[in-house]
């Protein structure tokens, strides 16, 4: 039961509504029988957004509340963080937040929208998880209870100290208003005040969840009906539903099973003076969840695993001890339940009350009589959830045994999902698939993630029957335990080892030797394609270009970490540190403008604008030449005036190159074009003839358009096209290159380097290492950061980019970034190799000599 | 003492008599020795060796306690990674004398030439003459005494130790500065000298390492990685994507460039952009599918070593103890063993452990000779010589300074709580002329019993490998750039090197290219990442693929890629205590294992779907490329029909 999720998980396709191809369920997702969304509410909760995550709670669990407490949390057994350092604390993350949630939490109430209508029988987990999905589909349904409220086990069977009846009435009202076609008939039996005939006549389908009440037989000498002191699952009904139910003295429990240690914990807080437990298994085999058992031995619970029940003492019709005899085993070679006995190993113990729970069947004379209840269950296909009536479906413990709550609730979704698909009249409907989805919500930075333990919610210990035993969390814990989470749901960030594939790979790592269906899924899944990522639509990028190492070949000596050359001259008498300039803040804030000319002046790099970045009168007169920011000024021809003060004019010519007047205010001053790829074959000519220094590639749709770079991947094929020609004049070296759109990195300005420029033109990127915001096709400045602080990212940013520069470089064996040259670059998509020149990083075949 | 003649005997001869000589304490006289190179390499016991004339390369290299006594001049790299003992050359010494050495004495009496010392970690290495250029050149620890002057740049880049000269400090190195000594440094210095008869007046400079680059001045912001992901697709506002603006911001707020682990991280065209022609999803009914099929591999006996021999194609990648714990890398030894394949030490020595849970083991030997020994060649099944990889080919091992930890950091012999940036190329091999120089040596020191590998980053594989089938290489470790790693930068990671298809296209094609097609056994890896890969790639021509990251995530990775950070949430990445408490090395050793058995029986599958019995029957002629890209790359038919 505890794997009911994970069969096919590796070979079927999970799209969420971001038509992610990769979004692949968690495992504890997977390990939870309702699908929760786990990790988005954990997610939700780290973030403080409790309504959300309660949102997504409810929406695969209309017991929330319930399973907060109570819940087996298959889940946490398959926590991935639960293999190295503790499981993520699930469940009591869920208490959490359903502990906050107002009585007020309502979902808008779904109106009856379809003629048909459904009996259920029984009000607990399974029948109301039921009627819920059924009325949020549209029926109304009629819910048939035998008590006089609603709950089933969750109300009659959990001890009120596990679980605040309140509670479940909350889960249960905010049902009831969320689904207004929920009729009820409480105190209706079936058999009694209602028969099935009767429910089937009525309605077009009914569901049969009836759950287990009646106690199995111990079969021993001394089993009397009557026997003063001799109890079973009445003793924990009495108790839950506010009976007196004190005891005395010593009390035995005989049972392995999580009723078994409910029973035993509700004895201790029933007054008995010492609570033992006897069980056939071992403590290790013992069906009764682990936690559970901590908790009953902390109550202090006295547990006597490997005993059998051999005899019943009593005396005057009142229990007065019990005989057990060893068990050697429970299951026989094949795994049957057939236990073994030493019968030379027994023991006696006195008690005044002697508790069976050793398991529970259905009851119901009308459903056998019928022959649809046989041997104590309720007999339906878990496939089709269908009893031999095909209008009559069943779920719950009734027909698929003694689990748990979240069990219940899982056969409620199934059960209604066939009998839609029934009334709705599909034959053979597709398989009931558990909905799994994620809400992908953010991951918070909490940088302890790593290292913060498991904390464990306080055991408040034994007080009164309805006091609670456990408490849950703070908020700071809280934080701290969601902050755990690994976050399985999210994407790893790795296109190779995306969480698709990691989930194959932890798959394969847990999958048997011969386990063949399993590996064959595997494979399977594994043999599916990838969709094409460089589809025809894709542009020419930077990206995928990539640089050739030196290994054997091209060794340089000089070995070591990063030094490499990054000085940078263009024309003649621009002298750089960096191979970097940067354009695009003349519209910015003043702050920014100032911030960004003190980081240029102290990185040695360039401005490129329609303005300079400072006043170049007051600081001629306050600093040395050789303190500026050097300016290269941006001219419309016609509408902008060369400035004698720049150091250099650069024309914008864009797609039509056309004659100019340009003089050079002085000799230093540099003359430059700025041409997109349309204008080159006129520009080149036009520059070389009239003794440019420098031709400015834009590959965006415009220098002198604000963050023009926004838009999308650059044109890069501005580059090749200028060298094409450049070369086919043969006079490369005669001009330099400058580039500008879409640099990111140092890497992206390596490549331009290795192009055969001289430097790369930054405008975005430094807007956003300053703390720009992108928005609407623009960089805002407007939050709070001091100029001291957008200098102190800008020079951080340069150096940082630098060092990039300087260590692809490095990489290809040079000490010079001017050295990287077009043969250190290799493109690896047909379209990139085609607006660069560059060749495929292999396909070439093999050449006829070496 | 014993006289061997040179003239008479083979190196190779001489070194086997002096091994045996060692066992028995018995001493020996080399005459005739003609400047031959590997004179006394590999010895491991406590015996005078005189060498009557001048030796070659490596003289006295990869020992632990022999005494030489050389009378005339030697070549490159005498005393090559000495542990004990002493090495002392009446004449001069060629470039990087002691070379790595880990303890014992070099006594030079006359020049020592360039780099001398470079990557030493213990022990004294002395010149009574003078230094060519960047003497001490990255020293971890030890000493290095030259009496006369320094030479250029020396102390270059040095992280430790003492250099003391006493002529000229003709220039300082990078990051090394003047000391002052101490009078007992200097009575120590003054005792070897009077110790090896070398009488010395005037005083002593010492320099030692400034320290100002050991460690990254900002640390990386432990940042959890970006929870949905969008690789660039060049459409719209995505050129621009979260991950570009993190990048930008993170750069603008540390003021360096980004570390992180694992391999390139966008989409490259790979081997899931390849199919089989065959329509095999039906792969896997016969349960007996292991059995039939022919999956054992040898590899490595091209030069008479002793092959690896696999029981399948496929390795586990190298990985360092130091990138990963102790725990993870015993697990990894345990399941190479269960599944009958080879472990690999990876950088900065071999864990014992390890090694005597692993079978098969190969021992790596990196440019900064981080816990190189020769003992652990010896109890090596097979030798490597890293050149690159390819997460960041063209450049070092990094292991940040969180997990250099004393004990990490005694295994590799060097300080502890630097930010470790090995150096990106060998002291003695500058290329393909000295990496056959190198090889011999290994040889030498190992008894020619062990294969010899390099592991190589895909670049200009389609030349280097040509070298590398000419210097006498076994085999080649070829790592494609998805290939993951421990630390890298991460513009380093993404885009040197080409991809993993490339490479072994360019590989197969350069061996073509010389008519040698099948004579370099090739193992893939970079992203290999199920017995689907591996099928493709031997189908392709590898004659085995290794698992790297993919050994961590069967592991229980999640794939953070914050190896570097040192805290890894599941203990394999990480030298804390308290994390590496949480690996179960047992649990995750089966884990391992069983990826590996779901590996074999996927190829296994594989292969007896296409009606072969033996894993090597596999050919181009089976695949179809389902992308222009990846048909481009590997010349296979380009069929988006086979898409399945």
């Amino acid at each position: 039961m505890s794997n009911l999720n994970a069969e096919n998980f590796v070979s079927q396709e999970h799209h969420d509504e971001h038509h992610d191809s990769d979004y692949t369920p968690s495992p504890c997702q997977r390990g939870c029988p309702v699908g929760t969304d786990i990790p988005s509410y954990v997610g939700f909760v780290a973030q403080g957004r409790f309504e959300e995550a309660f949102n997504v709670i409810r929406a695969n669990n209309p017991f929330g509340a319930v399973c907060g407490r109570v819940c087996a949390m298959p889940c946490e057994s398959q926590c991935r963080r639960g293999e190295s350092d503790g499981a993520v604390t699930i469940r009591n993350l869920k208490r959490f937040v359903t502990d906050r949630m107002e009585d007020n939490a309502y979902l808008p109430p779904v109106p009856v929208s379809r003629s048909k209508t459904i009996g259920i029988v029984g009000g607990g987990p399974a029948g109301l998880t039921a009627a819920q999905d059924l009325a949020e589909a549209g029926y109304e349904v009629h819910v048939y209870e035998k008590s006089n409220s609603l709950g089933g086990m969750m109300t009659h069977g959990i001890p009120v100290f596990r679980l605040p009846r309140s509670l479940v009435e909350r889960d249960i009202d905010r049902m009831l208003k969320h689904c207004p076609g929920i009729q009820l008939h409480l105190n209706c039996a079936l058999g009694e005040q209602v028969g099935l005939d009767e429910l089937k006549a009525k309605h077009d389908a009914v569901l049969l969840a009836i759950g287990l009440w009646q106690d199995r037989r111990l079969g021993v000498p001394g089993e009397q009906p009557g026997l003063k002191g001799l109890c079973g699952i009445s003793f924990l009904t009495d108790a839950n539903g506010g009976k007196q139910v004190s005891l005395e003295g010593n009390v035995v429990v005989v049972g392995g099973g999580n009723v078994a240690i409910d029973v035993a914990r509700t004895a201790l807080r029933a007054g008995a003076g010492g609570v033992e437990l006897f069980c056939l298994e071992s403590r290790e085999q013992m069906p009764a969840w682990d936690h559970e058992v901590k908790e009953a031995l902390a109550e202090g619970v006295v547990i006597h695993p490997s005993w059998g029940p051999k005899n019943i003492l009593h005396e005057g019709g009142s229990v007065t001890g019990i005989e057990f005899v060893r068990c050697t085993s429970v299951f026989d070679a094949s795994g049957c339940f057939n236990p073994a006995y030493d019968p030379k190993i027994t023991r006696t113990v006195e008690a005044k009350t002697v508790l069976l729970a050793i398991g529970l069947s259905a009851q119901n004379p009308e459903l056998e009589r019928l022959g649809i209840l046989e041997r104590g269950r309720v007999n339906a296909d878990f496939e089709t959830m269908q009893t031999r009536d095909p209008k009559v479906f069943a779920a719950g413990d009734g027909a698929f045994g003694a689990s748990a709550i979240v069990y219940a609730i899982h056969h409620g979704h199934r059960a209604a999902y066939y009998v839609n698909a029934f009334l709705e009249g599909r034959e053979n409907p597709e398989p009931y698939r558990i909905s799994w989805n994620t809400r992908r919500v953010p991951l918070i930075q909490d940088s302890r993630w790593e290292t913060l333990a498991r904390e464990e919610q306080v055991f408040d210990g034994v007080h009164s029957l309805s006091a609670e035993s456990q408490t849950t969390y703070d908020w700071d814990t809280a934080k701290r335990q969601a902050a755990r989470c690994l976050r399985c749901d999210t994407e790893t960030g790795m296109s190779d080892y995306s969480r698709r594939t990691r989930e194959h790979i932890h798959a394969m790592a847990r999958t048997a030797p011969g386990d063949l269906p399993v590996l064959t899924e595997i494979l399977k899944a594994r043999l599916k394609p990838r969709d094409n990522p460089f589809p025809p639509e894709r542009p020419a990028q930077l990206d995928d270009l990539v640089f050739l190492p030196a290994a054997l070949t091209r060794l340089v000596i000089d070995p070591y970490r990063e030094h490499c050359s990054t000085a940078t001259r263009i024309g003649s008498s621009l002298t750089l540190r960096q191979p970097y300039i940067f354009t695009g803040f003349d519209e910015a804030p003043e702050a920014v403008r100032k911030a960004l000319a003190s980081a240029l002046r102290s990185a040695g790099c360039a401005y490129l604008g329609f303005r300079a970045l400072e006043d170049r009168a007051a600081s001629a007169a306050s600093a040395p030449e050789t303190e500026r920011v050097p300016w290269l000024q941006l001219i419309v021809p016609g509408r902008d005036e060369p400035q004698g003060a720049a150091d250099g004019l650069v024309f914008v010519m864009g797609e039509r190159c056309r004659p100019i007047s340009a003089a050079r205010a002085h000799k230093n001053q540099l003359l430059g074009l700025s041409v997109a790829a349309a204008a080159l074959c006129e520009a080149i000519p036009y520059a070389l003839e009239n003794g440019f220094d420098l031709l400015l590639l834009d590959g965006t749709p415009g220098i002198e358009l604000p963050w023009g770079e926004l838009c999308g991947a650059p044109d890069l094929s501005v580059i090749r096209d200028a060298l094409r020609t450049l070369r086919k004049l043969n006079r490369e070296e005669e001009i330099d290159l400058l580039y500008f759109g879409g640099l990111r990195s140092g890497t992206d300005v390596a490549k331009v380097l290795a192009a055969n420029c001289k430097a790369g033109v930054f405008g975005a990127a430094m807007g956003i290492a300053m703390g720009g915001i992108m928005e609407n096709g623009r960089i805002a400045f407007e939050n709070g950061l001091s100029s001291e602080e957008r200098c102190h990212a800008a020079q951080n940013w340069i150096k940082g980019t630098a060092q990039e520069t300087a260590i692809i470089a490095r990489c290809t064996g040079k000490t010079n970034v001017h050295n990287l040259e077009p043969e250190d670059m290799r493109a690896i998509t047909l379209a990139t190799a085609d607006a660069t020149d560059i060749p495929l990083a292999s396909g070439r075949p093999p050449r006829d000599y070496f | 003492m014993v006289t061997i003649d040179l003239a008479q005997t083979p190196v190779r001869k001489l070194n086997e008599t002096l091994r045996g000589f060692g066992a028995t304490h018995q001493n020996a006289e080399i005459i005739n020795p003609d400047a031959k190179h590997y004179i006394g390499v590999g010895l491991i016991s406590p015996i005078l060796v005189r060498i009557r004339g001048s030796a070659g390369y490596y003289c006295g290299g990869l020992c632990d306690g022999p005494h030489f006594q050389v009378d005339k001049n030697v070549s490159w790299g005498v005393g090559d990674n000495l542990l004990r003992g002493s090495i002392v050359v009446g004449g001069n010494a060629s470039a990087i004398a002691g070379v790595g050495m880990r303890g014992g004495e070099i006594v030079v009496k006359g020049n020592i030439g360039s780099r001398a010392g470079q990557v030493m970690k213990k022990g004294t290495l002395c010149c009574a003459g003078n230094a060519n250029f960047m003497a001490g050149y990255m020293m971890y620890g030890g000493r290095v005494i030259i009496v006369g002057n320094s030479g250029e740049r020396v102390g270059e880049d040095m992280m430790g130790g003492e250099i003391y000269v006493g002529g000229n400090v003709d220039s300082l190195g990078n990051d090394a500065v003047l000391a002052d000594p101490s009078s007992t440094e200097i009575e120590s210095v003054m005792t070897f000298l009077d110790r090896y008869d070398l009488p010395f007046r005037g005083a002593f400079k010492k320099i030692v390492c400034s320290g100002k680059t050991l460690r990254y001045a900002t640390a990386e912001p432990r940042l959890r990685k970006l929870p949905f992901y969008s690789f660039s697709s060049g459409a719209g506002q995505d050129y621009w994507n979260v991950k570009v603006q993190e990048d930008i911001r993170v750069k603008a707020q540390i003021g360096r460039y980004r570390i992180r682990g694992y391999g390139a991280s966008r989409h490259l065209p790979h081997f899931s952009d390849i199919a089989f022609k065959k329509d095999i999803a039906g792969a896997g009914k016969d349960p007996e599918v292991i059995s039939k099929i022919n999956l054992r591999t040898f590899i490595g006996d091209n030069h008479g070593g002793r092959p690896l021999d696999l029981s399948m194609p496929v390795m586990i990648a190298p990985m360092s103890f130091g990138a990963l714990s102790a725990q993870m890398k015993i697990a990894l030894g345990i399941a190479s063993r269960l599944s009958g394949i080879s472990e690999n030490s990876g950088e900065g020595g071999m864990l014992s452990a390890e090694r005597a849970e692993a079978r098969q083991m190969i021992a790596q030997c990196l440019a900064g000779r981080l816990g190189w020994n020769v003992h652990d060649m010896k109890r090596a099944d097979c030798v490597e010589i890293y050149i690159s990889q390819g997460a960041k080919p063209g450049l070092g091992g990094q292991l940040m300074a969180e997990k250099l930890t004393k004990e990490i950091a005694a295994v590799r012999g060097i300080p502890a709580g630097m930010d470790l940036r090995s150096p990106s190329r060998h002291p003695d091999i500058l290329g393909g002329d000295d990496l056959i120089m190198k090889v011999e040596e290994f040889r030498e020191a190992t008894g020619w019993r062990v294969p010899i590998s390099i592991k190589l980053g895909a670049g200009r594989i389609r030349d280097d490998i040509k070298i590398a089938l000419k210097d006498g290489i076994d085999f080649i470790e070829l790592d494609g750039m998805q290939g993951g790693t421990g630390a890298a930068g991460s513009e380093v990671a993404e885009y040197v090197g080409i991809p993993t298809i490339s490479g072994l296209q360019e590989a197969l094609d350069g061996l073509e290219e010389i008519e040698c097609a099948g004579r370099m056994p090739i193992v893939l890896m970079g992203g290999i990442k199920d017995g689907v890969d591996a099928a493709k790639a031997i189908a392709l021509g590898a004659t085995a693929v290794a698992f790297g990251s993919t050994m961590l995530i069967a592991a229980g990775c999640i794939t953070c890629m914050q190896c570097s950070v040192g805290s890894c949430v599941i203990g394999a990445a990480t030298q804390d205590p308290e994390h590496t408490k949480r690996f179960d090395i047992e649990k995750r050793a089966i884990q391992i294992h069983r990826f590996l058995e779901a590996v074999r029986w996927q190829l296994a599958a594989i292969v007896s779907e296409h009606g072969y019995a033996d894993v090597r029957q596999m050919s181009r002629k089976d695949l179809v490329a389902l992308t222009p890209e990846a048909a481009a790359l590997t010349r296979l038919p380009y069929d988006p029909g086979y898409r399945r």
